[in-house]
């Protein structure tokens, strides 16, 4: 194959963004055009690297056919947005009925989400359970934070009055607990972000507003306390800007699962995080500074494009593609 | 030439369906065929044309399937459904419709209404 037609394909398959099977078939499908093209060519007279150049540059630009069979195989159906869209629309209910405290309610909610997720996993891992996903996640991201916290205090312990305030196993325990948890976390994403980084951005959507969410109750030390007032604010207040917040939520789900544009995509959860941080604080009035928020917002909008470190599969599927059409070549 | 491009984009759809009304047929054999049919006047930038040909087959107007030819080259065919051939008569009526109503504004002496 010529330098040329490779390229051409390398550029294609990095565009994709697709899963393996599907962007196979693409370079499959895009390979045989190529060496249809270039074998007239070579009856015309040309050499066959000629042939072969001329085909890949009659395809037209690489960049824009990536984007073409991205935007085709990534848009979704209304029914798979709206599944997408589900979780958060039923935070939302938990928080506009005010029943988010009640254990068996976050119980069978978690449970749901876990149900889903597992089964999803198991089947081929469809979109639209990845924002259930971002659900489950969140179990072992609070409690490493609960874990961090003992450990935090033993190092406190042990700067201020140079001993330790809890049992030595419980920092190892916590310790082991933290790499582990983040190990599944990191794993786990690590797998979404494989054909696109940017279904693993839309898994961790909620995690930005539930972090400023959580700072701001653990701040007023009054999580569980319905009855209490807030800084001029009433828990229903709260709890109906928190409902508002994963309303918007669902919105940009269904948005991001209905519009197939990459950019658009990323423009959206780009724009979606902070703007939700900043909502809360506006309404939240916490008494966390403007810089403080702006920091929070930049750190939110990293943590959401973090996966893209983890996109590596182009590449895979390249090698792959290429190893199977020089094979291929060998054998002519 | 630049309208001739928009108005080949606009038109993708109706043609592709068309061609493959005839017969199922894959990428390089499409181009090939339009170009001829159209004496070289309806030239796809390829590459366009299988994003378009994957967009047909999502909305389920055609089915592809991968097939080998006699020379083992293996090659994805793209066959018209049922939904695609009504999509396409209705397409064709809305066309004749509408190049109907151009004509009678672009050139009344030779296009008069009943």
């Amino acid at each position: 194959m010529s330098s040329k037609s490779n390229r051409f394909i390398e550029n294609v398959v990095s565009g994709l963004h697709l899963d393996p099977v599907q962007s196979t078939e693409i370079v499959d499908e895009l390979q045989a055009h190529i060496e249809d093209r270039a074998q007239d060519l070579v009856d015309g007279g040309l050499s066959v690297d000629q042939a072969l150049r001329q085909a890949a540059i009659e395809l037209g630009e690489s960049d824009l056919i990536a984007k073409g069979f991205y935007e085709v195989h990534s848009r979704r159906s209304w029914r798979h947005a709206f599944s997408g869209a589900l979780p958060h629309i039923l935070l939302a209910l938990m928080f506009a009925l005010h029943v988010w405290t009640e254990p068996v309610i976050v119980a069978v909610m978690l449970g749901t989400a876990l149900v889903i997720s597992v089964l999803g996993w198991r089947a081929g891992r469809p979109t639209w359970t990845f924002p259930w996903l971002g659900y489950c996640i969140l179990i072992p991201l609070i409690s490493w934070g609960l874990a961090m916290s003992a450990v935090g205090y033993g190092a406190w312990g042990v700067l201020t009055r140079g001993s330790l305030p809890l049992d030595i196993p419980i920092y190892i325990v916590s310790l082991a607990y933290i790499a582990l948890s983040m190990w599944v976390v990191i794993k786990v994403v690590s797998r979404v972000a494989r054909n696109d980084w940017l279904m693993a951005s839309l898994t961790v959507l909620p995690i930005p507003f539930l972090a400023y969410w959580f700072l701001y109750f653990y701040n007023q030390k009054e999580l569980f306390d319905q009855s209490a007032n807030r800084i001029g604010l009433t828990l229903q207040e709260i709890d109906s800007t928190a409902a508002i917040i994963f309303l918007i939520m669902a919105a940009a789900t269904i948005v991001f699962f209905r519009v197939g544009r990459r950019t658009v995509r990323l423009a959206l959860l780009a724009i979606t995080t902070p703007s939700m941080v900043v909502l809360a604080w506006l309404v939240y009035k916490s008494g966390i500074g403007a810089l403080a928020v702006f920091a929070f917002a930049i750190t939110s909008i990293a943590v959401l494009m973090s996966p893209a470190l983890f996109d590596r599969t182009p590449k895979q599927i390249l090698r792959t593609t290429l190893e199977k059409f020089q094979t291929r070549r060998n054998h002519e | 030439m630049l309208y001739r491009k928009e108005l080949l984009k606009g038109s993708t759809e109706t043609i592709l369906l068309s061609v493959l009304s005839v017969q199922p047929m894959y990428g390089y054999q499409l181009v090939k065929e339009i170009s001829g049919k159209s004496s070289g006047y309806l030239n796809f930038k390829e590459g366009t044309l299988y994003p378009a040909l994957h967009r047909l087959e999502k909305d389920k107007y055609l089915t592809g399937y991968w097939d080998t030819s006699k020379n083992g080259q293996k090659r994805r065919y793209y066959k018209i459904t049922a939904l695609g051939q009504r999509r396409l008569v209705s397409m064709l009526s809305e066309w004749n419709e509408f190049s109907q109503a151009i004509n009678l504004i672009a050139q009344p002496q030779l296009f008069k209404p009943n």
